[in-house]
Order: C-alpha cells, then structure tokens, then sequence
C-alpha cells in the first residue's frame, strides 16, 4: 500500500477519478455510456503519439516531428492506395505507413545520433522539411479514402446508445491498435535488453557508452520506432475520421507532450511508463473533451492543455525539491 | 602479500596532437597490493588509466598482464583480463534499480537480448553480498547517498573476475565515516589478492590505504617506491618539484569587530550558532561533510536565508535574505563546488573574474568597455599568477587550482570586507593549494576578514587565527590556531562527532 503512494501514476488516476465526479456533478452527463466511449475515440489517436513520444523521452531525447511524419506518411499511403483505384488491401496500406513512417524516424536519429545533432533542433526542422514536402512538393489537399479504408473506419466493435438525447457512440476497431501497440512497446521497454538501454542511454548517456550499450544504435531505434507508430497513427486518424485532411494533425504536439508530462515522464530523460503516458492522455482527453460538454468555447481548450503542461512539469520539479530536502535530513540524521 | 607481477607498464608513451602526455613510464602491480598513482592534474595519471583500460592506446611500450603481452589493448579486453575502472562519476544509472546498475553490464557482456528478472536478481544479490553491502535491490540508484552509489559501482566490478581496481579519486564526496568504511572494503578486497590501483592526491588517504606508491608528473614517472620509507615534505616534493615550507600564522588580530552573529538557526540544517570575526582575522569552522557547514556559510551569505537569530555587521543589525544583501554588506562567497556554483565555464577567464563588478566598467549607454575589462582581467591574473597564456580562453580549460584563483579575483575586484570560502582548496593540487593559502594570508593582513569552511587539518593550520569545530548542526568548540596542535584539533573534529 505504501509503494503504490509513491507511483506518480496513482496520484494521476486519483486527478482522473476526481475531474470525472466534477464533471459529472456539473453536467450530468459524464458516466453516460456514449460519452464513455467518445472520450475513448479521441483517445486513440493522442494515446498512441504519447508512447510514441515517451520512447523519446525516456532515451534522454525528444521527438518533435511527429505530427509531419504521420500526416505525411498517411496522406502519402492514402494517395498511393487511391491511385490503385482502391486495391490494396489494409494490410499492406498498414505496412507501406509503418515502413515510411520508420524511414523519416530513422533519418531523425542518423542525425541526432551518428552526428550528435541535438534533438530538438534536428527534429524541429525534419518536422518542417517533412511538412513542406507535403504541401510543396506533393501540394497536398483533402482527400476521399478508398473504399475498404471506409469501411474499417465505420467498423465498431459496439454501439452504445443514449435513449435520452437519442445519440449513439461506437467503440471503433481502432482501440485494438492501441492495445497492440501497447503490448509491443511494453514488450521491448520492460522485456528486452534494447529497452532497458533506452533507458540507460537516458540516465547517463556516457556510463551507458562505458557499460557496452550501442548508443548510437539505440537512439536510431528510438526514433525509428517513434517515426513507425506515428505513420501508424496518421493513417489511423484519417481512417477515423473517414476522410484524409492532411493538415489535420499539425499544432497536436503540444497536447501529446502535454500528455506524457503529466503521466510522470521527465523531460530530462530516463524516466517513464507506458502506464503513465496513457493515464496522463486520458486525463488531458477527458478534461478537453469536458470543456466541449460543459459548453466552453474551444479556443480554451489549447489554454488548458499549456496549463496541464505547466502543472504536470511542476509536480515533477516540487517532487524532486523534497526528495533532495529528504536527502538532507537523512544525512544529518546519520551523523548525530 | 606482495606476490608475483600482475600487470606491469614498460616504457609507456602518449601524445596528443604533439603534447607528450606521457613519456616512458613504467609501472608494476602485484597481485594483493594497494598501489597509489599520485600527480597534480595534468601529471598524466588519467591519461595512464586510460592506456591501461584500453580508453587510449599508447604510442610505444608494452602491457604485459600476467606474463601476457596485450598488444592491442581494448575496453572490452581489459574487462576480460580482469582491469576494472571505477570511475569519479561511478557510471551509474540513476534512473535504473539497484539490480539493474549491478547486472546490466554483465547482461550485455553475454548478449543477452531479453531481460532475465530471476537471473540479475542473482547476479545483483551475490555482487552486494561480496562486499557485505545492504541495500534494497529494488531501490533507485538515484535515491542513494554517494557512499552507496560508490559501492554499488564496486560490487559491480567485482563481477568480472577482477583482479585489479582502479579507483579514481575515490573519496572525493564522501564522508569520514565514509571513507573508512571503504578502505575497510578495500582491505577485504587485497585480502582476496585483488590489487587495487588507488589514484588520488590526498596525502593523508595514500598514507592511510597504500603499500606502495608512484608519483607522475609532466607526465614523467617521478618514484616509485614503499609508503612506509615516505614522509609527507617529500612526497610533496615528487609532486610539486617544489619545496614548501610549512606556514603557520602567529599573529595579534585586532579587537574590532566586524562581525557578530548571534544564536543563528535554520530548520534541519543548525541552531544556536553564535560567534564573531575580527577585522583581518582568518576564523575556520572544522565540520565534517554534513555537519552543517554549507548551510551555514549559505546562510552568511544570504543564499538560504537563516530562520532564527541575528547578523550584526560593524555592529549594525543587517537582513541577509538574498545574495544582493550580502553583497551590499560587502561580503563574498567561494562556493564548494566551483564547477556547478561558481564559474560560468563557457565564458572567457577575465569575464569570469569581473562578472561581479561589471557595473564599474559599464559607460552610459550601458555599454560595456572591453578595453578597461581586459586591463583589469589582465592585472588580475598577474597578481593571482593564474597559470593561462590566453585570458579570452574558456575558464574551463584550467585546471581545478586556477579557476579557484578566478573566483578568488571575481571577489577581490569588488572590494570586499568579508569572504566566505567554502572548502577553498578541495580537489585542488599541492602547488595551488599552497599558493592560495598565501593568498589568504596576504588579503587578511591588508584588513580582510575571512571565515574558511573546512575540514583539511593542515589547512587550517597553515591560514587561520582561530577555530571553531562544528558538529551536528552545533558549534561545539573553540580554539586560538597557534595554542594547539594538529593531533588535538583532530581529536575534536572527529571524536566528539562519533560519540554525539
């Protein structure tokens, strides 16, 4: 019981429980199964940026391009698919997306890697690049999805229905991709020694280089496999949303690290769990999705993402302020 | 126990884009033995580790390891050949368990690709058992005092089948009790015929621990020989090349007093702190690590304000809340961790050393007057004798002594009254330490009050008037510096504290 005190996460799963009661204290709308299950649908796609955000995170980096590397890779993928008249299947346009999406993420940790480009520059700029190929060289515009895409975006695994204000909500498919994900990223972090040197890179990069762990290896797999779930995730939102707006995706940054802050992942690297990151989504989801609820006009919800970054970074810094306070104490306490 | 050679240097050269680093030096370790390598910075001590765990490799010369010759020496082959290194920094993990920072290296060493709970588990639970080291293995390292930090990079050594260690600068962040607790490991571990390579230029701690000893300097073998034939003016003296003479102060100080505290206290920190410093007098506070001593000189100097008692300066009550009032009372404040607190070592040295006083040199537009600056940057360095050639250089391309004097001349261009120097001379050579004990001796003759925290025995009988010991968060004694000697002074600092 005392252990479970000192996980960030608890203490986000209690902020969840507690904006949740409020919400619906006010509207009397919130434990209603449709707007359940419409919270899950914007979930998806920011919980699936957030762990693919956090792998960068953890290795002591960040990886700001992500909402390029998937806009473009799915409007690429889509186009392609299009321009088959509709064949090719959604196996294929899953594998074409991922590999793209791998191929720009790779290029972001050659740089930041092999050539020690710092990462928030290197993928500020690859962002930019990847968007102005988008716009510029492929003069992107909105688009139809083939047909089988249609479909699957229509698939739900279940519709619920509220008889009061006689809407409907469906738990779309895509919620398995989530899981996959997960189960994969989870996998590699806890499970293989390529995960814990994601880890080691980002405690200290040096003892890490000391110990035997291929840095550079590793950085480029971290921002590969970033680049892989974004693609992923771009084709997903388009499918979705049942129509390919490419546009659609960029300025989503500031949520999604907004997100993984407040699920206890530090900034400075090294430290972060999947289960942080999909509890700090589903809070900053849930908050977003409330406003909307409660009749707030929309340009507040950019504002109170900004503030949960602010609250999410500060809890980490207080945090780190009494344990060193502690450190004190316990030191003076085993000299008297 | 001093058996057959284990590992021995023959002729060992090195340079760096045409600076000999190191020239011809040899060097034998036996099997069981505690050997020190002493040398100031620069001597080329770092760089001979580095050749010898194959960091670097050595222009000419041989590394012949239990009778084997390794031509190519490599991190990897060192490690196989049983050359751990500990290093300065432990090269631990904070973010990762205990567990972990034990068992990852060995993980990797037998590529493994998945992580194997049970099997680390093993391997963490029997490396801290060696050294009869408790500590939970599920604990974040980064939740560890240093002391322990130090030992999990140990039992993480001893993984390998080592059969040599080599601690750099082990002691540096660690408390007394700390220390002997480490040398007591450090004892089993030559009992086991590990050799230990113990790298240092604390004369005490090579005195205390090592059999044998070599001194490098300029890169050059200097000695190699027994402690037991070595005394300390000597081993000064192979360090340095020069001699010095031991000073002392023996002085009146005057009656006029500059400042006075009274029954200062911080919340978990010290209480009941009264004293008072006399114009031109050097007052020491003797405190261990944790004793409470940075916090107090923090306090002085307003940088964590006290939460009881009272400052007079020039019997004047005064608010010490912030840096700015301190500054205000003319007071200045050398920090213990010069690299962290002090120094902005990206900027140039005369930058560093008038960053404090820019105001003087600022014209009416608030436009700075370079010319001026580097007059003044230059005078400074003449009179400190800051070893550089170039004043426009990074201040962090010098060495550990010079910098000190930088922050040193930062204070004394503003014109102070009062210095505060915390650990003046830690982590600082033989030659610069000596230096600045002048230097400290010289500004309290002109006037200047000086208060040093400290814990350097001979450092505070080479430049202090009196003496308090402090303990516990508490000023348990006083001493006039001349009345006593070194053994009563040590008996003070370190019995009582064990005992309270």
């Amino acid at each position: 019981m005392k252990k479970i005190l000192k996980y960030h996460e608890f203490y986000v799963f209690l902020t969840i429980l507690l904006v949740s009661v409020m919400i619906e204290a006010v509207s009397g709308q919130f434990y209603t199964a449709n707007n359940l299950v419409d919270n899950i649908r914007s979930f998806i796609p920011t919980a699936l940026f957030s762990i693919a955000l956090m792998f960068s995170l953890i290795s002591g980096g960040i990886d700001l391009s992500f909402p390029s590397v998937a806009a473009l890779s799915g409007y690429v993928v889509i186009t392609l698919q299009n321009s088959w008249g509709g064949e090719g299947s959604l196996l294929t346009g899953y594998l074409l997306v991922i590999l793209l999406g791998m191929c720009l993420g790779v290029l972001n940790g050659i740089l930041i890697g092999y050539f020690k480009f710092p990462p928030m520059i290197v993928t500020l700029a690859t962002g930019n690049v990847y968007l102005g190929i988008m716009q510029g060289v492929l003069r992107c515009h909105e688009i139809m999805l083939p047909k089988n895409l249609l479909d699957f975006g229509k698939k739900s695994l279940f519709v619920v229905s509220n008889q009061e204000l006689d809407i409907q909500a469906s738990m779309p498919v895509t919620i398995l991709l989530v899981g996959a994900v997960v189960l994969v990223s989870w996998f590699i972090l806890q499970r293989t020694m390529l995960g814990r040197g994601i880890f080691a890179v980002g405690g200290d990069i040096q003892s890490a280089a000391r110990a035997g762990f291929r840095v550079v290896g590793i950085q480029i797999f971290v921002y590969g496999f970033a680049g892989a779930v974004a693609g992923l995730t771009g084709y997903t939102r388009y499918i979705m949303n049942l129509y390919c707006v490419p546009t659609s995706l960029i300025g989503i940054e500031n949520d999604v690290i907004a997100c993984t802050v407040l699920g206890g992942v530090r900034m400075t690297g090294g430290v972060g769990t999947i289960k942080g990151a999909l509890l700090g989504t589903l809070l900053l989801t849930i908050v977003k999705n409330s406003l909307l609820l409660l009749n707030v006009p929309s340009y507040w919800q950019t504002m109170v993402s900004a503030i949960f970054i602010i609250l999410g970074t500060g809890i980490t810094a207080v945090q780190m302020i009494v344990s060193r306070k502690k450190n004190t104490i316990n030191r003076l306490g085993e000299q008297a | 126990m001093a058996g057959e050679a284990l590992i021995e240097l023959i002729d060992i050269s090195k340079s760096f884009g045409g600076v000999q680093a190191l020239k011809n030096v040899s060097l034998t370790i036996r099997k069981g033995e505690i050997h020190a390598l002493a040398g100031e910075n620069g001597s080329g001590k770092s760089t001979l580790i580095k050749v010898l765990c194959g960091v670097h490799r050595a222009d000419s010369g041989k590394i012949v390891i239990d009778g084997v010759e390794c031509r190519h020496m490599t991190p990897g082959l060192a490690i196989q050949m049983g050359i751990q290194v500990i290093y300065q920094d432990f090269s631990v993990f904070p973010n990762l368990t205990v567990r972990e920072n034990i068992a990852l290296n060995s993980e990797i060493m037998s590529r493994r690709k998945l992580v194997n709970r049970k099997r680390m588990q093993e391997i963490a639970g029997k490396a801290v058992a060696r050294i009869g080291f408790q500590v939970d293995l599920d604990e974040n390292v980064e939740n560890l005092c240093v002391a322990d930090k130090q030992l999990v990079a140990i039992s993480r050594a001893l993984l390998h089948n080592a059969k040599l260690i080599i601690m750099d600068e082990p002691t540096t962040a660690l408390t007394k009790k700390e220390v002997d607790k480490l040398f007591e490991i450090v004892r089993m571990l030559q009992e086991e015929g590990i050799a230990i390579l113990f790298v240092s230029h604390k004369t005490d701690e090579v005195f205390q621990i090592s059999s044998k000893y070599t001194v490098l300097r300029n890169g050059e073998k200097i000695i190699t020989g027994e402690v037991k034939d070595l005394n300390r003016d000597d081993f000064a003296f192979y360090m340095t090349g020069r001699k010095f003479e031991a000073q002392h102060l023996d002085r009146e100080i005057s009656s006029e007093v500059v400042m006075e505290v009274k029954d200062l206290g911080k919340r978990h920190a010290f209480s009941d702190i009264s004293f008072s410093l006399h114009r031109g007098e050097v007052l020491c506070i003797a405190g261990l690590l944790g004793s409470g001593r940075t916090e107090l000189a923090k306090a002085l100097f307003g940088l964590e304000p006290f939460d009881f008692g009272e400052v007079k300066i020039n019997q004047k009550a005064v608010r010490l809340k912030s840096i700015q009032d301190a500054m205000r009372e003319k007071m200045g404040y050398v920090p213990e961790d010069r690299l962290t607190e002090g120094l902005f070592l990206d900027q140039s040295i005369f930058l560093n050393e008038l960053v404090s006083n820019l105001p003087r040199h600022t014209g009416k537009l608030g436009i700075l007057d370079k010319k001026g600056m580097l007059e003044e940057g230059k005078k400074w360095i003449e009179e400190m004798a800051v070893n550089t050639r170039d004043m426009e250089r990074n201040v962090s391309t010098l060495s550990g002594g010079n910098q000190q004097k930088v922050i040193l001349a930062r204070w004394l261009a503003t014109n102070l009254n009062i210095l505060i120097l915390n650990g003046p001379t830690v982590g600082v050579d033989i030659g610069a330490k000596y230096d600045i004990h002048r230097l400290l001796r010289e500004l309290s003759e002109r006037g200047m009050s000086i208060i040093i925290i400290s814990d350097d025995i001979p450092e505070i009988f080479s430049c202090s008037d009196r003496v308090l010991i402090m303990k516990n968060g508490r000023l348990s004694g006083e001493f006039v510096t001349r009345e006593i000697d070194e053994p009563l002074l040590e008996q003070a600092m370190f019995r009582q504290g064990e005992a309270g």
